[in-house]
């Protein structure tokens, strides 16, 4: 299949552009036909294969070429696509919401410009991974900690800005990003709080600067290209022990959030844990099949041998305490404490734990800070390896937690897929994340989950929650849900967008967010 | 652990074959009775090393140095998770051709096959010629 033109240009027009961008950075890092390939969605959902294909794309290697980049596209309307290291698997990808779209690969652009172990940080640029960063700190014998979402191929940069998660006390990536470059779309280069300031030594120490606070306008949109990003590091907190209390039934869970916000709010609870399902954590060690060969979700029975089998709950709360032993001891008791109210909790250690592979193992690392793939072993559930996350928002009460649970895990039965979820538990409130897993090779299987994924979200914003992230292919569904007072916040997006992107070349559609001429159909 | 390389071959093999002692890895989950089965059947005079699904040890064990240092034919009969990172990691740093065809629900028999042309693009952590 040829691949497609963006609106509004024509075939030549293409051509001489990425001629251009060859004139700019080279013939070999301009990337067209059977090379575009690694750029599409490795789990989409959509059966028209027309649909969120990009038609080439480009890797610059600095500021300057993405700056001559951007003018060039400025030039002839040519939309780019940006992406850091491409890895946002289950949301898309590098592949862009509009097909025809270039493909701005920062992958390149992989240096690690400092890291300051005095005052805990890092200025990386997009394409520094998880592993990078940790390598470095590791090669280096710095005291410094890194906080890791589940792939550690991802981007640290590009996880942050799109507001991703990791599992220790640093657990909100974008709350722990202090200072950026941005590249904008006539070609300006701005730096944001004190990197504004001439010879200043602050960038990565202090977020405000003086004046409107803007770094929050470059994550989930397309308002600039991030090129530079400060991110803060946890200090060796001097000692660690991960642990792991599982719950017998599934209604456990109203209880268990009430006894954790407390905790949560005072820092008893110093990490961004989690709360996560029988399956979700059965599916790191084994597959269905080694339990079930029915058809539709395992019934009770199968989830009851599943839970003796491997020594798991209904649900799962893994944390982990930070810090010298007689803090870890004092806030290891409090916890155990609160905790054993639940009837049939059982509380393990590493030590406790017998087999491997083994949930507590695996999250103890993940834990700790050391970027893996473990968690890609889900996705061989059922077979056929695609997989999408909705994520819906909620407060942390055990009424939330318990009603979003029977929500959705209701419909993902209902449309015949096993429920694995996990509550990511914030200081104030809970990302409900529930994986679907889906043959990707199916395409009746890929129809019904675009209903049942549909349906979800309509369902929670009806109850007023809202998700934080989504696939490509829902941003402008997910985007629609945010539309108090006739839709202002989106209005003012696009107020936005206009003036820093009037010819609409970074990211059409990103967030649902579209320029101006593409708008047409799905006005605000 | 680190692995490295048990063969070294001139020319790639064209797809997992009975008695071809063409791979320089071949991969099986252990988990699985077929893919003991096959393992033994498919590995030729390739010692098979048994996985469970997670890459992560083994690419960071030496596979992903290994794969900068030479072309390589590697095989396996594994879950889709272990192929699809093992393609994605193989392909941020060199250029990959891989074939793959599922056996049944679980388990997939695939063959990559990587080239000494550095991927344009991504330059990975691994890379010696990365700047410090």
């Amino acid at each position: 299949m040829a691949e497609p033109l963006p609106p509004g240009v024509s075939a030549e027009a293409m051509a001489a552009t990425l001629e251009r961008f060859r004139q700019i950075i080279g013939k070999e890092w301009v990337f067209t036909g059977e090379h575009v390939v690694s750029y599409h969605d490795p789990y989409p959902i959509s059966n028209d294969d027309t649909r969120y294909r990009a038609h080439a794309a480009v890797a610059p290697a600095s500021t300057e070429q993405v700056q001559e980049i951007v003018k060039a596209a400025n030039t002839s309307g040519v939309p780019l696509w940006p992406v850091s290291r491409g890895k946002n698997f289950a949301y898309g990808g590098a592949a862009p919401v509009l097909s025809g779209s270039v493909v701005l690969d920062l992958s390149r652009m992989n240096r690690i410009l400092e890291v300051n172990e005095k005052f805990g940080y890092a200025l990386v640029e997009p394409g520094v991974s998880y592993f990078d960063l940790y390598n470095y700190l590791q090669t280096h014998g710095l005291k410094l900690w890194l906080d890791v979402p589940d792939p550690g191929w991802g981007s640290v940069m590009g996880n942050a800005l799109d507001h991703g998660v990791g599992y220790t006390p640093y657990g909100d990536h974008f709350m722990m990003q202090c200072g950026m470059e941005v590249v904008l779309a006539n070609g300006d280069v701005v730096r944001t709080g004190m990197g504004a300031m001439p010879g200043n030594n602050t960038w990565q120490l202090f977020k405000y600067g003086f004046g409107p606070y803007v770094d929050g306008i470059f994550s989930q949109s397309n308002f600039g290209i991030v090129t530079k990003m400060g991110i803060w590091l946890m200090p060796d907190p001097g000692g660690y022990r991960p642990y792991m209390i599982t719950f017998e039934r599934e209604q456990d869970i109203e209880q268990v959030i009430e006894i954790l916000r407390p905790l949560r709010l005072n820092n008893v609870i110093q990490n961004a844990a989690t709360i996560r399902s029988l399956v979700l954590d059965a599916a790191i060690s084994s597959t269905r099949s080694q339990y079930y060969s029915g058809t539709g979700p395992i019934p009770d029975s199968v989830a009851r041998r599943i839970m003796a089998d491997q020594e798991i709950g209904m649900w799962n709360f893994c944390g982990a305490l930070y810090g010298p032993p007689p803090i870890a001891d004092a806030l290891w008791t409090v916890i155990r404490d609160a905790f054993a109210k639940v009837p049939g909790a059982k509380f393990y250690f590493p030590e406790d734990r017998r087999r491997r592979p083994d949930i507590l193992i695996h999250r103890a690392e993940t834990m700790r800070g050391i970027p893996k793939l473990t968690e890609f072993n889900f996705l061989n559930w059922a077979g056929g390896g695609g997989h999408i996350g909705f994520s819906p928002v909620s407060p942390t009460t055990g009424t939330d937690a318990l009603k979003q649970y029977r929500m959705v895990s209701g419909r993902v039965r209902e449309y015949g897929f096993d429920y694995m979820g996990l509550l990511a538990i914030g200081f104030r409130e809970l990302h409900h994340v529930t994986v679907i897993v889906y043959d990707k090779t199916n395409a009746d299987e890929r129809q019904r989950l675009d209903k049942l994924f549909k349906l979800l979200v309509q369902e929670a914003a009806a109850e007023g929650y809202g998700e934080y992230r989504t696939h490509i292919q829902y941003m402008d569904t997910i985007a629609g849900t945010y539309k108090w007072n006739d839709n202002a916040l989106m209005k003012m997006h696009q107020t936005i967008k206009d003036a820093l992107d009037p010819k609409g070349i970074l990211a059409p559609g990103k967030s649902g967010i579209w320029p101006k001429h593409l708008r047409d159909g799905r006005e605000a | 652990m680190l692995l490295l390389p048990t063969a070294v071959i001139s020319a790639p093999a064209d797809v997992p074959g009975r008695g071809q002692p063409a791979w320089d890895y071949f991969f099986f989950d252990e988990r699985f009775a077929d893919a003991r089965r096959l393992a033994g059947d498919l590995s030729g005079a390739t010692e098979p090393t048994p996985v469970q699904s997670d890459i992560t040890r083994i690419w960071t064990g030496g596979l992903g140095r290994a794969s900068l240092m030479a072309p390589l034919t590697i095989s396996g009969v594994t879950t889709e998770s272990f192929h699809f990172c093992l393609k994605v990691l193989l392909s941020d740093q060199v250029r990959v051709d891989a074939q793959v065809s599922r056996i049944d629900r679980d388990l997939h028999l695939w063959t990559i096959r990587t080239d000494n042309h550095f991927k344009n693009g991504t330059v990975s952590w691994q890379n010696p010629s990365r700047p410090a």
